[in-house]
């Protein structure tokens, strides 16, 4: 109930007039609206990962809710009343930005924009801002409220993605440099060192050829030597070359039949392999993706070793197989040759490094460095086991070497 | 009517050791009786083209095939094949390039040029003596030579 109570002087003196009114009504709405009110300012200053704030039409701050404090680093009763333009950069100011900006929330009537915001300390951060202008009802414009996430994590990432990217754009611009220089270097080996091994293959033959009445067995032995020696130097540059050729080359993977790779191999292994008496034991063998190309010279690599190690044997027996462990196969090569002493094992792949003196088995020692280097393109390993007189057996994986396990190997071992 | 006595070989190569080689293994199978060494791209085109020191050379006495080497002094090798084959002059003079180089990138380039035949020296020269017979028995013999007016321009 509402009562009031106003005196009205009149001539015949003081006079009361009283206005009793049921306001019930009204004081529920005011009571509603208040409570209303303050769950909305208690909804807003929970919102603690965005700075929600609103300012008069001059720009003067009117709310400030508990995320534009941990946001801004401002309390509430710091900036309410004080204008806007303090959390923007100088220069910002400077060029009209925040003008800018009010104008066109105020014009479009809502705006989203990013930009550099300043905290009361001075730093800045990058933060994403929606800008929403305020009218009554009748249009009029009384104010701003906008919600600011500051995204400087974000922003930094994506800068740290950009460095990144440039990197790699560098690297690959490096690597495209080094790439040139490889086959610069690879051309003028092929071309400039061959060219005096041949003049020392051709100048010595002539000698031996035409010469050979007037020179002793001695000398004829001497140039005997030096033409071995230009052979091998040319066979050393092909292998080399063949080897440089491998890195620069791309890899096309595909499903290969790895037998039917296996058999192209060993048409193409040299005639010692036909002339010989070799048992060729093919397991079936399965599909694998890799590059046909490459993994035909792993096994032209790995078989003509094989067929040039059991030479000694009276019959060779060369194997070829798979084991499968996990789904990964595991393909291995096996001979009866001469093997060799396992200490040496991990010498055997590097370029240049033999087991064998040139005159009981001549080589280059570049076949094996070859084959780990087209086997580790393709995300693989190998290894090798290998006891003097009983044979060598290569086991190589084209998956992730984590996955050649000892376990391959047992169920290898127990198979034998 | 006098004719200078023709020229069966052009011989472009700069390597004194290489030329002599060709030169040794080109006499011993007899298929060439005329062979001009020239040392360098610049010298070969002045004979080609009946210029400088060449220019009181019959035109019509070309060379029956010219062996090239690829890496020459001043001019080089696929540029001299270059100028050959883009004159009717001496474009159906067959040209062979005769190299130490199988870079994949000169041979496409020889044969985008024009050039009749590609050959890797071989380091052996038993082998190299072998190939030398084979592409003059070839050239020389085998071959039914360009007639002249395959030189006068179209």
């Amino acid at each position: 109930m509402e009562i009031s109570l106003s005196p009205l002087e009149t001539a015949e003196g003081t006079l009361v007039s009283s206005a009793i009114r049921d306001v019930t009504q009204r004081k529920q709405l005011a009571e509603r609206h208040r409570e209303n009110e303050i769950r909305f300012r208690l909804l807003i200053d929970a919102v603690k990962d965005y700075a929600i704030i609103s300012f008069d039409p001059e720009g003067l701050v009117t709310s400030w809710n508990s995320g534009a404090q941990r946001l801004k680093g401002y309390s509430a009763e710091e900036v309410i009343g004080q204008h806007v333009s303090r959390l923007y950069l100088k220069e910002d100011i400077e060029q009209g930005k925040l003008a800018e900006e009010l104008q066109r929330a105020s014009a479009a009537g809502h705006v989203e924009d990013q930009g550099w915001r300043v905290r009361k300390d001075g730093s800045k951060f990058w933060a994403e801002i929606a800008t929403t202008a305020l009218r009554n009802s009748g249009g009029e414009l009384i104010g701003y409220v906008k919600i600011d996430k500051g995204i400087t994590a974000r922003r930094e990432s994506e800068e740290q993605i950009r460095n990144l990217n440039s990197e790699l754009t560098q690297r690959v611009e490096e690597r495209g440099t080094v790439n040139r220089e490889l086959e610069s270097f690879s051309y003028s080996v092929s071309h400039d060192l061959r060219a005096p091994l041949r003049h020392v293959d051709g100048f010595a033959r002539i000698l031996k050829e035409e010469y050979s009445p007037n020179l002793t067995e001695d000398a004829i032995r001497y140039l005997d030597r030096v033409l071995e020696a230009a052979t091998h130097m040319g066979q050393l540059i092909d292998d080399l070359l063949s080897l440089a050729r491998i890195g620069r080359r791309e890899l096309k993977r595909d499903r290969v039949q790895i037998e039917s790779v296996v058999k192209q191999a060993i048409v193409e292994l040299p005639s010692e392999a036909e002339e010989r008496n070799i048992e060729w034991r093919i397991e079936p063998l399965p599909e694998m993706n890799c590059d046909a190309g490459l993994l035909k010279l792993v096994f032209i690599n790995l078989l003509s070793n094989a067929v040039k190690f059991t030479r000694k044997q009276p019959i060779a027996v060369i194997e070829i197989g798979a084991r499968f462990t996990n789904g990964l196969a595991t393909i291995f090569v096996r001979d009866n040759g001469v093997g060799f002493d396992p200490r040496y094992a991990d010498k055997l792949f590097g370029v240049f490094q033999r087991l064998h003196r040139q005159e009981d088995f001549e080589g280059t020692g570049v076949g094996l460095a070859t084959v780990q280097r087209i086997i580790r393109r393709h995300g693989g390993e190998i290894i090798v086991e290998s006891q003097p007189n009983s044979g060598t057996t290569f086991f190589f994986t084209l998956g992730p070497l984590s996955r050649l396990s000892a376990d391959a190997r047992t169920t290898e071992i127990k198979h034998v | 009517m006098s004719e200078s006595p023709s020229i069966d070989i052009l011989l472009v190569e700069d390597n004194p050791s290489d030329a002599e080689l060709t030169l040794h293994a080109l006499k011993k199978c007899k298929v060439a009786n005329h062979i001009l060494h020239v040392r360098d791209g610049a010298e070969a085109l002045d004979f080609l083209f009946c210029r400088g020191e060449y220019s009181a050379r019959d035109d019509g006495a070309r060379p029956a095939l010219v062996l090239l080497d690829l890496k020459l002094p001043k001019f080089d090798g696929l540029q001299v094949l270059k100028q050959i084959k883009n004159d009717a002059r001496t474009r159906a003079i067959p040209v062979i390039l005769l190299t130490s180089s199988k870079e994949e990138s000169d041979m496409a380039t020889g044969y985008q040029l024009g050039v009749n035949s590609y050959i890797q020296k071989p380091v052996n020269f038993t082998e190299f003596q072998e190939v030398v017979r084979q592409l003059g028995m070839y050239w020389l013999l085998v071959n039914a030579k360009p007639p002249a007016v395959a030189f006068q321009s179209s």
